[in-house]
C-alpha cells in the first residue's frame, strides 16, 4: 500500500493534532494557535499545489487524480481564506478558539477524502465528518441564539438528507453488489439496471442535492448562512459545495454515466428550478447574508447547467466556475465581515452611504456583486459563459435560454445593493470603520485574482480541461 | 414456519412501534416507542443471521442512543413535557411519505433480485459472520475505519464545546 | 411460504415512508430526530439483508450498517448538545418556534 498518496490527509490530520496539543500547552494568547494553523494550512495548500500525485491504494477505494488534486486546492483555498477572515472578525470565547480551528481542520479533511475516495462506505463516512464539523462551527457563536439555531437547522436537514441518502445507497449497492464505484459502473455498463437501481439513483441524487444546496433541499441555506459566523458561513459556500460538486461529478458524470437518460432530466428541471427559486426570493431580502445565500443557491443551479453539459467540457467548466466562485464569494463574505464587525450588522439598510464612508470597502463589495452577477472582465462572467457554452454543446439551448434570463433577474438584486450603497445614505453619521490589515490583504488578494482570471482564464481553462480528461483516462 | 411466523410478529411490531413513535403527542413515549422499535430492528437482524450486528444495535442504538435522548427529554421537561399533539402539514407529509414507500415497494417488486447480476440470490445462511467483519474492517475498509475515528472526535469535541457553560453566561 | 429478500425490502420501505412522515410532521426538534432514526433504521435493514442474500462473502452491507450506527450516535449526540443549548438560552424545543430567521 502506497502511503505517500495519502499524505496530504495525514499531514492535514497532523495539524488538527497539533492544534488540539496547541490549545492544552498555550493558556492565554490564544490568537497564536489561529497563526499557527493558518502557518501551517497554508503550507499544506503550497505542498499540495506543488506536489500533484497520480495513483490508487486499497483495491481503488481511495484516488488520487487530477480531480482530487484540483478541488483539494479548492478546498483548502477556502480553508486558508476563511482561516485568514477568522482570525479578527469570529465573537468565540478565547477558550474555544482551539476546538473552533481543530473542527476547521477536521472538515476539510471530511472534504479532502471526499473528493478522493471512490467507494460508497468511505464516501458516506468523509461526508459526515465534514458536515458533522460544519455544524459545530455554525453553532459556535453560543451566545447568539441564531447561530444555534442555525446548527439546529444545519444538523436537522443534513441527519434527513443523509438518511435518503443512505437508503439510495443501499438500493445501488445491493443492484451492483458492490461498494466501488469502478465496479459499479462495471456493471451499469452492461446495461443491467433494474429499476431499484434507478430508484436508488434518484434517492442519491437528492440526498447530494443537500450539499449542493439544491431545490427541493436547499431550505437550510439562508438560515445557516445567516446564522452562522460570516466566515464559517463563506466557508460552507465555497468549500463544502465544491466537495459537493465533486462528489457529485464522481457518482454522476463517472459512475452512472451511462444512466444519463435517467437523470440528466431530472437534473434540468431541478436546476431550472434552483435558478428561479434562488433569484426570486433574493429580490426580496433585507439581509446581505441571506441575499448572499439565495444568490448562492442560484449560483448552484449555474453549476448544474454546466454539469448536464458535454462530459469533458462539462466537468471542466463545473470546476473552473467552483475556482472563479471560491473567489469570488470569499470577497464578498469578507467585505460583509468587515462591516459587520464595525456596525454588528448585515442588514441592507446599514448600507446606505457605504461608499461614500468607506469607498474601499464598497468598491470590494461591487467588484464581488458584479462578478456573481458574470459581468466582464471579471471570473464570474468567464466562469457563467464557459458553463453555458458547455451546456450549448450538448444542444440544451432552451436551458441555456432560461439560465440566461435568470442571469440577468440575478443582476436586479445585485443593484438594489449597489443603489443602497451608492445612492442611498446613512441617516446618522458613523464613525469611521477599522479595516484589520489582514482583512485588507485579504480583500486585495481576491480582487487582483478575480481581475486575473476574468482577464486571462487560458491557463486555468487549459489546466481544467487537462483534469477533466484525466477523469476518464486515468481510472486504475 | 416458525420463521416465517416470527418474521411477520417482528415486523408488524416495528411497524406498529414505529406509527406510534410519530403520532405520539407525548415525546417521553414516543422516545419509549423508538426503543422498541429499535429492538424489533435489532430482533431482525439476528433472523438474518447478523447476531453481532443486532448485538451492536442494542448497545448503541438503544444503550447510548435511546437513553440519551431520554435523558434530555427529561432535563428539558419543562418544555417537551407539553402536548406535540398539533401537527403541522399532515397531508402532504403524508402524500410524501406514501409516494416514497409505494415507489420503493414497486421498484423492489419489479426487480428480480436473482437475475439481476447474472448469478442467484445466494441463500441465506445463518453462520456467524465476525471474523469476516473483523478482517473486512483492518482491510477494505481501514480508510473509513480511520476516518470515522476522526469524525467521533469531532462530534466530542463539538458536544464538549457546545454544552458546556460559559463563566457570565445568563442562568 | 419462507421469508424472502423482498420481504425485508419492503418492511424497511414502510420503515423509512413512517420515518420522513414523522420528519416532516413533527414540530419537537428532538421528535424529528428520533423521525430520522426510523429512516436511518430503514436503510440499515436493507443493508443488512443485502448483505446477508446478495453478498455474503465481503459482508459490505453489514459493515456499512456498522459506520452508520456510528456515524448516528455522533450526531444525535450532537443534536441533544445543540438542543439543550437552545433549551439553556431560550426555553424553546419546538421547530416551528425557532423562528427567529424567516424563509
Amino acid at each position: 500500500m502506497n502511503l505517500k498518496l495519502l499524505s496530504d490527509e495525514l499531514m492535514l490530520t497532523g495539524i488538527i493534532t497539533a492544534v488540539l496539543l496547541l490549545d492544552f500547552i498555550i493558556k492565554d494568547k490564544k490568537q497564536i494557535i489561529a497563526y499557527t494553523f493558518l502557518a501551517l494550512i497554508a503550507g499544506l495548500t503550497l505542498f499540495i499545489g506543488l506536489h500533484r500525485q497520480q495513483g490508487v491504494v486499497l483495491n481503488g477505494s481511495f484516488i488520487y487524480d487530477g480531480i482530487s488534486w484540483f478541488s483539494k486546492l479548492i478546498i483548502m483555498l477556502g480553508a486558508v481564506l476563511a482561516t485568514v477572515m477568522s482570525l479578527e472578525t469570529i465573537k468565540v470565547k478565547p477558550k474555544y478558539t482551539g476546538a473552533y480551528y481543530a473542527l476547521m481542520g477536521t472538515s476539510a479533511l471530511g472534504m479532502m477524502f471526499l473528493v478522493s475516495s471512490k467507494e460508497l462506505v468511505t464516501l458516506y463516512v468523509a461526508l459526515e465528518l465534514a458536515t458533522i464539523s460544519l455544524i459545530v462551527l455554525s453553532a459556535m457563536h453560543k451566545h447568539d441564539d441564531l447561530s444555534l439555531e442555525a446548527g439546529m437547522k444545519y444538523l436537522l436537514l443534513g441527519a434527513l438528507s443523509s438518511g435518503i441518502l443512505l437508503y439510495g445507497l443501499s438500493l445501488v449497492y445491493a443492484s451492483a453488489k458492490t461498494t466501488y464505484l469502478d465496479r459499479i459502473m462495471a456493471v451499469v455498463s452492461s446495461g443491467a439496471a433494474g429499476p431499484a437501481f434507478i430508484l436508488g439513483i434518484i434517492l442519491v441524487l437528492l440526498g447530494v442535492g443537500f450539499k449542493l444546496s439544491m431545490v427541493p433541499m436547499h431550505v437550510w441555506t439562508p438560515d445557516v448562512y445567516q446564522g452562522a459566523p460570516t466566515p464559517v458561513a463563506a466557508y460552507i459556500s465555497v468549500a463544502s459545495k465544491a466537495a459537493g460538486f465533486i462528489f457529485a461529478i464522481r457518482l454522476f458524470q463517472y459512475t452512472f454515466l451511462k444512466l444519463d437518460y435517467v437523470w440528466v432530466p431530472i437534473l434540468m428541471v431541478l436546476a431550472v428550478l434552483t435558478m428561479m427559486i434562488g433569484n426570486l426570493v433574493a429580490i426580496s431580502q433585507k439581509n446581505l447574508k441571506r441575499l448572499l445565500a439565495y444568490s448562492t443557491i442560484s449560483q448552484a443551479g449555474y453549476i448544474l447547467v454546466g454539469f448536464v453539459g458535454a462530459s469533458v467540457i462539462g466537468i471542466s467548466s463545473v470546476l473552473f466556475y467552483l475556482f472563479a466562485y471560491t473567489l469570488t464569494n470569499i470577497l464578498a463574505f469578507t467585505v460583509l465581515a468587515v462591516v459587520a464587525k464595525n456596525t454588528g450588522s448585515d442588514e441592507l439598510a446599514d448600507y446606505s452611504g457605504l461608499a461614500r464612508r468607506e469607498p474601499f470597502l464598497a468598491v470590494s463589495l461591487m467588484l464581488a456583486l458584479l462578478s456573481l452577477a458574470g459581468i466582464p472582465p471579471l471570473a464570474g462572467f468567464v466562469g457563467k459563459f464557459y458553463l453555458f457554452y458547455a451546456a450549448m454543446e450538448k444542444g440544451y439551448v432552451w436551458l441555456v435560454i432560461i439560465a440566461a434570463l435568470n442571469s440577468t433577474l440575478s443582476l436586479y438584486y445585485y443593484l438594489l445593493v449597489l443603489r443602497q450603497m451608492y445612492i442611498y445614505d446613512s441617516a446618522v453619521e458613523m464613525p469611521k470603520m477599522k479595516i484589520p490589515v489582514s482583512l485588507r490583504i485579504l480583500i486585495i488578494v481576491c480582487i487582483i485574482a478575480i481581475l486575473a482570471v476574468g482577464i486571462m482564464p487560458g491557463w486555468f481553462i487549459d489546466t481544467t480541461t487537462e483534469i477533466a480528461q484525466n477523469m476518464f483516462t486515468y481510472t486504475k | 414456519m416458525v420463521e416465517t411466523l416470527l418474521f411477520y410478529v417482528f415486523a408488524a411490531a416495528i411497524v406498529f412501534t414505529a406509527v406510534m413513535m410519530v403520532l405520539s403527542p407525548n415525546i417521553f413515549h414516543s422516545a419509549i416507542y423508538l426503543a422498541l422499535c429499535l429492538f424489533g430492528v435489532a430482533a431482525i437482524f439476528a433472523m438474518l443471521g447478523s447476531f453481532f450486528l443486532a448485538g451492536l444495535q442494542v448497545l448503541i442504538y438503544i444503550g447510548a442512543v435511546v437513553v440519551l435522548t431520554i435523558f434530555v427529554i427529561s432535563l428539558t421537561r419543562q418544555v417537551s413535557g407539553e402536548s406535540d399533539a398539533q401537527m403541522g402539514n399532515i397531508l402532504p407529509a403524508f402524500l410524501t411519505a406514501g409516494l416514497s414507500t409505494t415507489l420503493i415497494i414497486l421498484a423492489v417488486l419489479k426487480t428480480d433480485w436473482n437475475t439481476m447480476a447474472g448469478e442467484s440470490v445466494a441463500a441465506l445462511e445463518k453462520t456467524n459472520n465476525v471474523t469476516l467483519l473483523g478482517n473486512q474492517l483492518i482491510s477494505s475498509f481501514v480508510l473509513p475505519f480511520e476516518v470515522i475515528s476522526v469524525l467521533l472526535l469531532a462530534a466530542l469535541i463539538g458536544a464538549v464545546v457546545i454544552v458546556s457553560k460559559d463563566a457570565g453566561e445568563n442562568k | 411460504m419462507t421469508i424472502t429478500l423482498t420481504h425485508y425490502v419492503v418492511l424497511s420501505a414502510v420503515l423509512f415512508g413512517i420515518g420522513v412522515f414523522g420528519a416532516l410532521t413533527r414540530r419537537n426538534a428532538i421528535g424529528i430526530m428520533m423521525s430520522i432514526e426510523l429512516i436511518f433504521n430503514a436503510a440499515n435493514i436493507n443493508m443488512v439483508a443485502f448483505s446477508r442474500f446478495i453478498t455474503p462473502e465481503t459482508a459490505a452491507g453489514e459493515l456499512f450498517t456498522m459506520f452508520i450506527i456510528a456515524v448516528a450516535a455522533a450526531e444525535s449526540v450532537l443534536g441533544l448538545a445543540i438542543i439543550l443549548a437552545i433549551y439553556r438560552k431560550r426555553q424553546v424545543l419546538n421547530a416551528d418556534q425557532m423562528d427567529l430567521m424567516k424563509w
